[in-house]
């Protein structure tokens, strides 16, 4: 009852933003898969040879998005918009936790309550991966509608795999966050520091892993290098060792988080 | 006959932050159904030896035992019979005051939390604010009694205040006060920390006083409101030297304030000597008072 209480609580002091943000990712994601160009192959060619390669890293390459709406759906949404829209909010979420108990002082009733620190955490975490879920299966429906629109056929497997991977990909944004708001206990640091780390992870695997041999050797430690939807749509190779690569890194950091909190002192 | 284990129960109890103290080996016993104040200005120790109990915090050194069970094993247990207000309140300001409340009795009670409804809702009438409005609209004193009601709602045997009255209108200090000693009269063991000495005095059966993170004292209130002795006062007419030398006959020289003209010490011996003594120089005004909680409070806090 306890925990059943705590997640309900949460849930609804936090639908609205959830709402807010999912309404406005399906306009974008609707409105982006509508005006796909359907490039004959040789326009797509030119487009891609006259973009320096850096632009081709860092936001997909023409060849493929502007001539197959799988490819376009990388190029627009999967490969940077996802994630950053969904791992913003699981970021924030993720800092509503524990910073923002702590910075509104309301922490201290919360724990003279019979429920351990342990309880507190992981009954939060799963309402955020509940609203994460809900989220995720709202962009498949979205994306599968917006596919239908355009006038082409929906390969929903591919869709609910790449779907899959940004949902894990934001959950580890969601782990980010709560260390880092844990260790802070503030709300704003902990989301934009989580931001800017998977930011320089995503130009790490985008970027500088092409600088030096060695650079790249070190990814293994990157998720983005687990990321991968211009595998999944392009090349429609979905792998699982990827998916559980980036669920051992969103445990890795849940539970340093919960291990973390509990020796934590709740200082005023 | 054994004796009975302390509701709370403090040993050595020590918390530095860094290498600043915050409180030291403190060594202290709560017994069931007393209401022990804990007295000390801002900054002496009193928030942290709370926080300290409430588990908030983790002590550098010492033990805490509640209901007579180590705290770390037995949270679960013990956090249910606890009710705590926080010196510095803070709650949920998205929420109307009813569905907050509601929101802890279900966290506390669980299933059981309509076997509580009754005491809510007699706590709500006792004191009347408007619990359908958001809290963010809440006044510092409204914020103030929801956190009381949250700590009394589901009849704990333990009550953990932290300055308690603190926003609070004349009217709503009284019906808390009432409210101490009916819970009282029940049983219920309460553990209030204030700056505020009339609060103290009003309903405490024991005091603590707490100076730079150390128990320098535990007096019963009965011993206070019952120290032989007067706190006297006198304005003499000439200059206060002469005075002063027959006063130094009978109490101690560094025990004799002289404050704008005017002499006060406290003394325990005889008046009718003390008299006799004072008519050889010319006096203005002599006031002979028994002390206040206030005084008494002084005076150990200077002395120790």
């Amino acid at each position: 009852m306890t925990g059943k209480e705590l997640i309900l609580n949460f849930l609804k002091r936090n639908s609205k933003l959830s709402l807010i943000v999912t309404i406005i990712m399906a306009l974008i994601i609707l409105l982006l898969v509508t005006i796909f160009p359907n490039m004959p192959a040789d326009n797509a060619v030119n487009v891609s040879n006259s973009w320096p390669q850096i632009m081709k890293d860092l936001f997909g390459d023409p060849v493929y998005g502007f001539t197959d709406i799988y490819g376009w759906l990388y190029l627009q949404i999967f490969h940077i918009t996802y994630w950053l829209a969904f791992g913003l909010l699981g970021a924030i979420l993720a800092a509503h936790i524990v910073a923002k108990e702590v910075e509104e002082n309301t922490i201290d009733i919360l724990l003279s309550y019979p429920i351990t620190r342990s309880s507190l955490v992981i009954s939060r975490i799963i309402t955020v991966t509940i609203i994460m879920i809900i989220v995720t299966i709202g962009m498949i429906f979205i994306c599968a509608v917006g596919i239908l629109i355009a006038g082409y056929p929906v390969y929903m497997i591919l869709i609910i795999q790449v779907s899959l991977a940004g949902f894990l990909l934001s959950m580890i944004f969601v782990s980010i966050s709560l260390f880092i708001s844990i260790w802070a206990f503030q709300q704003t640091l902990s989301v934009f520091f989580t931001l800017g780390v998977m930011g320089f992870f995503f130009m790490y695997e985008e970027v500088l892993v092409k600088l030096h041999p060695f650079l790249d050797k070190l990814s293994f430690f990157n998720p983005f290098h687990y990321y991968q939807p211009g595998e999944i749509l392009i090349h429609k190779s979905f792998s699982i060792r990827n998916s559980i690569c980036m669920l051992a890194y969103f445990l890795f950091f849940f539970i340093l988080s919960l291990l973390f909190f509990n020796r934590r002192d709740i200082t005023q | 006959m054994t004796p009975k284990t302390p509701i709370i129960e403090l040993k050595n109890l020590t918390k530095y932050y860094g290498s600043y103290p915050g409180i030291m080996d403190i060594n202290l016993g709560i017994n069931e159904g007393e209401i022990f104040g804990f007295l000390g200005p801002n900054g002496a120790g009193k928030s942290t030896t709370i926080r300290l109990i409430i588990g908030l915090i983790k002590p550098t050194q010492g033990e805490i035992s509640i209901f007579g069970k180590v705290k770390r094993a037995h949270h679960l247990e013990i956090f249910k019979e606890i009710g705590y207000l926080p010196g510095d309140i803070g709650l949920y300001k998205d929420l109307n005051g009813n569905d907050y409340l509601n929101h802890l009795l279900k966290l506390r009670m669980g299933k059981n939390y309509r076997k509580n409804n009754d005491t809510l809702m007699n706590l709500q009438k006792r004191f009347s604010i408007r619990f359908d409005k958001k809290i963010n609209t809440y006044s510092k004193g409204m914020r103030q009694i929801t956190g009381i009601i949250q700590a009394f709602m589901h009849n704990p045997r333990l009550l953990i205040l932290d300055e308690p009255t603190t926003g609070l209108d004349p009217m709503m200090q009284e019906e808390f006060f009432n409210l101490i000693l009916e819970e009282k009269k029940n049983g219920k063991t309460i553990f209030l920390s204030s700056h505020i000495l009339s609060e103290i005095e009003k309903v405490c059966d024991r005091v603590g006083i707490i100076k730079k993170g150390k128990l320098i004292h535990v007096e019963e209130m009965t011993s206070y409101r019952t120290m032989p002795g007067k706190n006297i006062k006198i304005e003499p007419l000439e200059s206060p030297e002469k005075t002063l030398k027959i006063i130094n006959n009978f109490v101690e020289p560094g025990k004799v304030a002289v404050r704008n003209g005017r002499i006060e010490f406290y003394y325990k011996g005889e008046i009718q000597k003390l008299i006799e003594q004072l008519s050889q120089v010319k006096i203005k005004d002599f006031i002979c008072e028994t002390p206040r909680i206030e005084d008494v409070f002084f005076r150990y806090y200077k002395d120790k």
